[in-house]
C-alpha cells in the first residue's frame, strides 16, 4: 500500500499541493512556538562577576510553595531576596573557607565631564563595596582602593568609554542627592562583565546607599585552597540551614542576574498562550485542508472503487499518502519556523521582554511535537473525511455531473451544535469569572470554538447565505453574477470550504486584536481616572531617592506627598504561577492623590500589617475586607495581613497596594518610581513646581510634570507589551491569510474543467474573472460578516468583564485594517487562483480530468 | 486514394462565397516543436456547404478533433487558413474569436457539456446571456419542443439520464441559431436507442430548419444519418461519401491507409 501510494504521489503532485502547503505552514508555526519555549526554559544567565567565585550564598530566590504536598515546587521571586549582613561571619567560620564577602548592589548613575558614564553596552551602572573585587576578580589597573564616603573605582571599560581618569571628578547620582566624588582608581578584570556596569566604593558607603545596611544581597564565599567545592558548599549548607540557599556553578549566574527571572516567566507565558492559540489554529487548517482535498479526489475515488478497491483498501491508501505528505510538509516547515523563532526571540530580548541571553536553538523536541501534532492531526482528518469519501459508490466515476452530497449528515449537524453550546458555555464561564485576564484570554478559545462550529455547520451556513445573495441579487441582468449565485447555491459544500478559512480569519484576528485594545483603552482609562494628584515628580534615571522624599515635604505649599515604587508579589493569594503586580506606596494621604474606586474597606485603614487588594486578584485569592491573609512580598518574604480595602481600578497598576512601611525593605531598587504630590489648597501648583525644579538641582534626573504626564510615561512604558501583542496578532492573521490563499487557490484549480466549459460555451476570459470577482465578493462578505458575527459574540462579554462596558474599544482605522486586510487576501486569491485555472487552453481545460 | 472531391476547387475560391459556412485552407497543425512534434493536420483543405448535414470520420490518429477544433475557432492552425461563415478566424484575437463562437457555432460535446449548478434552461439559455442579447422566446420554445425537454426545463444536469443531458447540450448549441453546430462524438456514450433518437433529431433539424452540422464521429452507424461523409486519415482528406449508408462507410474506413 506505501509503494501504491508513493507512487501515486509522485504521479499526481496537483492535489496535494494544497495539503502540503497547509501542513508545511502549521509546522513552522508550531516549531517557531516550541522553540521558543525550549529558549525560554533553558535560558541561564552567565556568571560574570562572581566568575571567580566558586560559591554563593544568597537568600530564597526561589521559595518554596506548596509544601510537604504533592505539588510542592519551587517558584523564582522577582525582588532581591537579601539576607542578614550577620551571616557573613558564620559563612567565614565555616572550614574551607578562606574569605566570606558580603556584596550589596545598587542601581546609580555616573556622570563626567563628557556626559553620562554607561556601562558596557549601554547597560546600566551599580554600586558595589571594594572588597567584592576579589569576587571576578578586579584588579587595580590604576590608582588605588577607596577609602573615602566620596571615592570610587571603576571599571577600566567604563573609564575609557566615559572619559574618566586617575584623580578625575564625576558627578554620582545614587540613592541620595548627586555629589561630586573623585575617582580614586580604575581596576580590570580579564573575566566577561558585559551586562553590567561596575563601580566600587567603600563597604560603609556601599551598605549606606543600599538603603538596608543590616541587609546584604549574596555572600561570596572563596575557599581555601585544595577545598572540594561541592564538599564546602554542603557544609555552608548544614550551616546555614533554612536561613540562606548556597549556590553554585551555573546558579550563581541567577544569583547575579535576578532580572533574568521575571524575563523567562515572560516568554514562557507568551510562548504557551501563543503556541497554544497557534497550534490549535495550525490543527484547525490541517483538518479542513485535508477534508477539502479528499471531498475533491471523489471522482478519483469513485474510480479506485470501481477498479474493485474495497473501501478499507481505499482508506488505507489515502491514510498513507497522507502520512508521506504530512511527514514531507512538516519537516519542509522546520527551517521557516527555527528562521521566525530566531527573529522573534531576538526581537524580545532587545525590547527587554525576553532574557538578554535567551538564545534561540534548533532542539529535538520542538520539531518532534510539529511534526507529531501534524501527522496525528492529518490521520485524524483522514479518519473523518476518509471514511466518507471511500464509501461513495463506483458508478460515480462514469457519471458527468458529480453532484454534492446532501447538503450536511446528521453526524456534522450535531458535532456543529455541540461545538457551539461548548463555545458559549466557555464564553459563560469567562464572564461570570470576572477576572479580566482570564476573560481575554478565554475569549480567543471561545472564538475560536465558534469558528469550528460554522465549519462544522457550513454548508447550511452556505445554503443560507447564498439563498440570501440570491434573493439580493434579484433578476440582475449581470450574468456573471448570476452565474456566481448559481454557483453557490448549488455547490454549498465548495462555498463552505472557501468560507471557513475567512471566518477563521475574520474571527481570531479580531478578537485578538480588539480584546487588546480594549483592554489598552480600558487601561489609559482607568490611569488617567487614578492619578489624583495636582503634581508628580519622575525620575529619568534610576529612581527618586527617599531623601529627595523628604525635602519635596518640607516644600512649602506641598500638603502632601505620596511615594510610590513597582513591585511585585511573591507566590500568593491564589496567584501562584503569574506573580501579581503590586505597587508599594507611602499610606499617609495615599486618598488625596490615588483615586483606585475603593468599593469596600478605606485606603486610610491601611498600616504595616495590612495591604489593598484589587478586586480580581481578592476573587482570586478568596478574601475580603476584613480577612486575615498571607501574602508572599516581591522578595518571598512571607507575611500575615489584613485585607484593608479592594478597589476596581487595577488595571496597568498593580494588583495589590503594599505600605511602604510592610515592604520597601523588600525590593530590589531602594528608590521610587514616582511622588504624587498634592498641593495645599491656595498654593498655586505652577509655583509650587518651580520651587521643585530648585530641587532637582540636586537631583538632575529628577522630572516635575503633572498627572497627564505620569499618564504619558505610563503609556510609553506599556510600549513594549503592545508591540509585542501587535505582532503576535500579525503572525496570526499572516498564518490565517495563507490558510485562505491555499484554499481559495485549491478549489479555483479543481474548477479547471467548469471554467473551460463557460469559455467554450461563449463566455470571454473577463466574463469568467467577473464571475470569479462576484464569488470572492461573495465569500469575502459573507465570511466577513460571520467572523465579525462570531468576534463581537465574543468581545461583548469579554468587554464587560475587562472595562465594565459591554461596548468593546474598536478604534474605526483597526477595524478598518482588518476587515480591509481580510478582504484583500481573500480576493486577491480568489482573482490570481482563477488566472491560474484559467491557464490551459480551454479545449484542453474541457478534457482534464479532476 | 483521392477521389474527385467536390469541395476541393481546381482555383481558391472567393473566401467569402456565402455557400461554404466553413472552409478550411491548406492547413496545418504541429504540436510541440523538435523531436518530440507531432502533425495532427497536414495540408488539410475542406469546405462545408451551407444547410449540409457532413460526418468527418477518421480512426483515432486521424486529426478529426483537431480539425473540429480550428475550424470552430477553439485552436489556430500552425499554417493554412481557417474560414467560418465568411470570417477569416486568423483576423480575430481571443475576446473576438470567443465573441464570434457565441454568436455563430454551436458545441456539443461527447462529455460534459452542461453547467453543474444551473437548470436546464438556464443552460440552454446560457450562451445568449453571455452575448447580453435578447433571448428570442420563440425560438428557444420551439428548440426545446425540438429536443423534447419540456417536461425537464427546472432540473440540473445531475438529475438528467445521458442521453437527456446530451440533448440539452444540443438545444444551447442552436440556442443562437448558430452558423454551423459542431458535435465531437455526441452519442459516444449513448446506449443505441438513445444514439438513434439524437442522431435523429439532429438529421430533423438540418431538414427543418436549414443547419449546418458537421458531425466528428468514429460510429459508420451516426456517419449514415449525414448526406456527406468526409474521411480523414494521418491529418489528411482521404475521400468522401455521398448518402453514405452504415454498410459503404464501415467498408471504406477498412480500406483507409490502403
Amino acid at each position: 500500500m506505501l509503494r501504491v501510494a508513493l507512487q501515486g504521489l509522485r504521479g499526481r503532485r496537483g492535489p496535494f499541493v494544497g495539503a502540503f502547503v497547509a501542513l508545511a505552514v502549521a509546522s513552522a508555526l508550531v516549531v517557531a512556538c516550541g522553540m521558543l519555549l525550549q529558549a525560554g526554559l533553558e535560558s541561564k544567565p552567565p556568571v560574570e562577576r562572581y566568575s571567580g567565585t566558586p560559591i554563593i550564598v544568597t537568600g530564597h530566590q526561589k521559595p518554596v510553595v506548596n509544601a510537604g504536598t504533592d505539588n510542592e515546587e519551587r517558584i523564582a521571586v522577582y525582588e532581591r531576596a537579601r539576607v542578614p549582613r550577620s551571616l557573613v561571619s558564620r559563612v567565614a567560620a565555616v572550614p574551607g573557607v578562606r574569605r566570606a564577602i558580603a556584596d550589596s548592589s545598587t542601581p546609580a548613575t555616573l556622570r563626567s565631564d563628557a556626559g553620562t558614564v554607561e556601562g558596557p553596552g549601554g547597560h546600566p551602572i551599580a554600586l558595589h563595596p571594594w572588597e567584592t573585587a576579589a569576587l571576578t576578580p578586579y584588579a587595580l589597573q590604576a590608582g588605588r582602593a577607596p577609602a573615602a564616603p566620596d571615592e570610587l573605582v571603576v571599571d577600566a571599560g567604563m573609564a575609557r568609554s566615559g572619559g574618566l581618569r586617575v584623580g578625575g571628578p564625576a558627578r554620582l547620582t545614587s540613592n541620595g542627592p548627586t555629589r561630586t566624588v573623585t575617582v580614586v582608581g580604575i581596576a580590570r578584570t580579564s573575566a566577561n562583565v558585559e551586562r553590567q556596569g561596575v563601580v566600587f566604593t567603600t563597604a560603609a558607603t556601599a551598605a549606606r546607599f543600599s538603603g538596608l545596611p543590616g541587609r546584604v544581597d549574596t555572600i561570596g564565599v572563596l575557599p581555601t585552597r585544595g577545598a572540594d567545592t561541592e564538599e564546602l558548599a554542603d557544609r555552608l549548607r548544614d550551616e546555614l540551614g533554612d536561613d540562606a540557599e548556597v549556590a553554585t556553578g551555573s546558579a550563581r549566574g541567577d544569583a547575579e542576574h535576578i532580572e533574568n527571572a521575571e524575563a523567562r516567566d515572560a516568554v514562557l507565558a507568551i510562548g504557551s498562550t501563543f503556541g497554544g492559540i497557534a497550534l490549535v489554529i495550525a490543527m484547525f487548517v490541517v483538518a479542513s485542508t485535508i477534508s477539502l482535498s479528499i471531498l475533491q479526489r471523489q471522482r478519483e475515488v469513485a474510480l479506485l472503487r470501481a477498479v474493485a478497491a474495497t473501501p478499507k483498501q481505499v482508506r488505507r491508501m489515502i491514510r498513507w499518502e497522507i502520512i508521506v505528505v504530512a511527514l514531507l510538509a512538516s519537516v519542509a516547515g522546520v527551517i521557516p519556523g527555527a528562521a521566525l523563532a530566531g527573529w522573534l526571540g531576538g526581537a524580545l530580548s532587545d525590547r527587554g521582554i525576553a532574557p538578554e541571553d535567551m538564545e534561540v536553538t534548533v532542539g529535538a523536541v520542538p520539531v518532534v511535537a510539529a511534526v507529531g501534532s501534524s501527522v496525528i492531526t492529518a490521520l485524524i482528518a483522514v479518519a473523518a473525511a476518509g471514511r466518507r469519501a471511500a464509501r461513495v459508490r463506483p458508478t460515480l466515476a462514469l457519471q458527468e455531473s458529480a453532484s454534492e452530497p446532501r447538503l450536511i449528515g446528521p453526524a456534522r449537524l450535531i458535532a456543529g451544535l455541540l461545538v457551539a453550546a461548548g463555545g458559549a458555555a466557555l464564553l459563560a464561564v469567562a464572564v461570570a469569572s470576572g477576572d479580566s485576564t482570564s476573560a481575554a484570554d478565554l475569549a480567543a478559545g471561545t472564538s475560536f470554538l465558534l469558528v469550528i462550529a460554522v465549519a462544522l455547520l457550513g454548508p447550511l451556513v452556505a445554503g443560507i447565505a447564498a439563498s440570501l445573495a440570491a434573493a439580493a441579487l434579484g433578476r440582475s441582468g449581470n450574468v456573471s453574477g448570476f452565474l456566481a449565485v448559481s454557483n453557490m447555491r448549488t455547490a454549498s459544500r465548495r462555498f463552505s470550504s472557501a468560507l471557513t478559512p475567512i471566518v477563521l480569519t475574520v474571527a481570531i484576528s479580531s478578537t485578538l486584536v480588539f480584546s487588546a485594545t480594549t483592554r489598552e483603552h480600558a487601561g489609559e482609562k482607568q490611569e488617567r481616572q487614578r492619578v489624583t494628584a495636582d503634581l508628580v515628580l519622575q525620575s529619568d534615571g534610576v529612581g527618586i531617592p527617599r531623601s529627595a522624599l523628604h525635602e519635596v515635604r518640607q516644600v512649602p505649599g506641598v500638603e502632601t506627598a505620596v511615594g510610590t515604587a513597582e513591585s511585585s508579589l511573591g507566590p500568593s493569594l491564589g496567584s501562584v504561577y503569574s506573580l501579581a503586580q503590586a505597587v508599594v506606596a507611602d499610606t499617609e494621604g495615599i486618598d488625596d492623590v490615588l483615586d483606585l474606586d475603593v468599593t469596600h474597606g478605606s485606603l486610610a485603614d491601611l498600616d504595616a500589617h495590612s495591604i489593598a487588594l484589587s478586586k480580581a486578584q481578592a476573587d482570586t485569592a478568596g478574601a475580603g475586607v476584613g480577612d486575615r491573609v498571607e501574602v508572599a512580598l516581591g522578595d518571598g518574604t512571607r507575611r500575615d495581613v489584613r485585607v484593608a480595602a479592594v478597589y476596581e481600578r487595577g488595571l496597568g497598576f498593580g494588583d495589590a497596594l503594599l505600605p511602604t512601611a510592610l515592604a520597601a525593605s523588600h525590593v530590589t531598587n531602594p528608590m521610587l518610581s514616582s511622588v504624587l504630590i498634592r498641593t495645599a489648597p491656595g498654593a498655586s501648583p505652577d509655583t509650587v513646581a518651580a520651587r521643585l525644579d530648585r530641587i532637582a538641582a540636586r537631583y538632575p534626573d529628577l522630572a516635575v510634570g503633572d498627572r497627564h504626564d505620569h499618564a504619558a510615561r505610563v503609556d510609553a512604558s506599556r510600549e513594549s507589551n503592545n508591540w509585542l501583542f501587535r505582532i503576535l496578532s500579525v503572525i496570526i492573521f499572516v498564518f490565517t491569510a495563507i490558510a485562505v490563499v491555499n484554499t481559495l487557490t485549491m478549489i479555483a484549480l479543481h474548477r479547471t474543467r467548469e471554467l473551460a466549459l463557460l469559455q467554450l460555451v461563449g463566455g470571454t476570459r473577463s466574463q469568467v474573472l467577473a464571475m470569479a470577482r462576484w464569488e470572492g465578493g461573495m465569500v469575502v462578505g459573507v465570511g466577513i460578516a460571520i467572523g465579525g458575527a462570531i468576534a463581537v459574540t465574543t468581545l461583548v462579554p469579554t468587554s464587560s468583564a475587562i472595562s465594565g462596558s459591554p461596548v468593546p474599544y474598536a478604534p474605526l482605522g483597526v477595524v478598518a485594517l482588518v476587515v480591509g486586510a481580510s478582504a484583500a487576501v481573500g480576493l486577491l486569491a480568489t482573482q490570481f487562483s482563477t488566472r491560474l485555472a484559467l491557464r490551459p487552453r480551454p479545449v484542453d481545460g474541457i478534457g482534464l480530468r479532476d | 486514394m483521392n477521389s474527385a472531391l467536390r469541395d476541393t476547387p481546381a482555383e481558391p475560391l472567393s473566401p467569402t462565397a456565402p455557400q461554404h459556412a466553413v472552409r478550411l485552407d491548406a492547413v496545418r497543425k504541429v504540436y510541440g516543436t523538435g523531436e518530440g512534434s507531432v502533425v495532427a493536420l497536414d495540408d488539410l483543405s475542406a469546405g462545408f456547404d451551407s444547410g449540409s448535414f457532413t460526418a468527418v470520420m477518421g480512426p483515432s490518429g486521424s486529426g478529426k478533433s483537431t480539425f473540429l477544433h480550428i475550424a470552430a475557432g477553439l485552436d489556430t492552425p500552425t499554417d493554412g487558413l481557417a474560414w467560418l461563415g465568411g470570417v477569416n478566424l486568423a483576423e480575430l484575437n481571443q475576446t473576438e474569436l470567443t465573441v464570434l463562437r457565441r454568436e455563430r457555432v454551436g458545441f456539443v460535446f461527447q462529455a460534459f457539456n452542461l453547467m453543474p449548478s444551473l437548470t436546464v434552461s438556464q443552460n440552454i439559455s446560457l450562451p445568449v446571456r453571455l452575448g447580453k442579447a435578447r433571448l428570442d422566446r420563440d425560438w428557444m420554445s420551439q428548440v426545446v419542443t425540438r429536443t423534447g425537454l419540456q417536461d425537464r426545463l427546472g432540473h440540473r444536469p445531475s438529475e438528467l439520464s445521458g442521453g437527456q443531458q446530451q440533448r440539452v447540450a444540443i438545444a444551447r448549441a442552436l440556442v443562437t441559431r448558430p452558423d454551423v453546430l459542431f458535435a465531437d462524438e455526441p452519442t459516444g456514450a449513448l446506449d443505441t436507442r438513445t444514439s438513434r433518437e439524437v442522431l435523429g433529431l439532429l438529421r430533423e433539424i438540418v431538414d427543418s430548419t436549414g443547419q449546418t452540422i458537421v458531425l466528428v464521429t468514429h460510429d459508420p452507424m451516426a456517419a449514415a444519418h449525414a448526406d456527406r461523409v468526409v474521411f480523414l486519415a494521418d491529418g489528411r482528406v482521404a475521400g468522401s461519401l455521398e448518402a453514405p449508408s452504415a454498410d459503404a462507410v464501415a467498408e471504406r474506413m477498412a480500406h483507409l491507409g490502403d
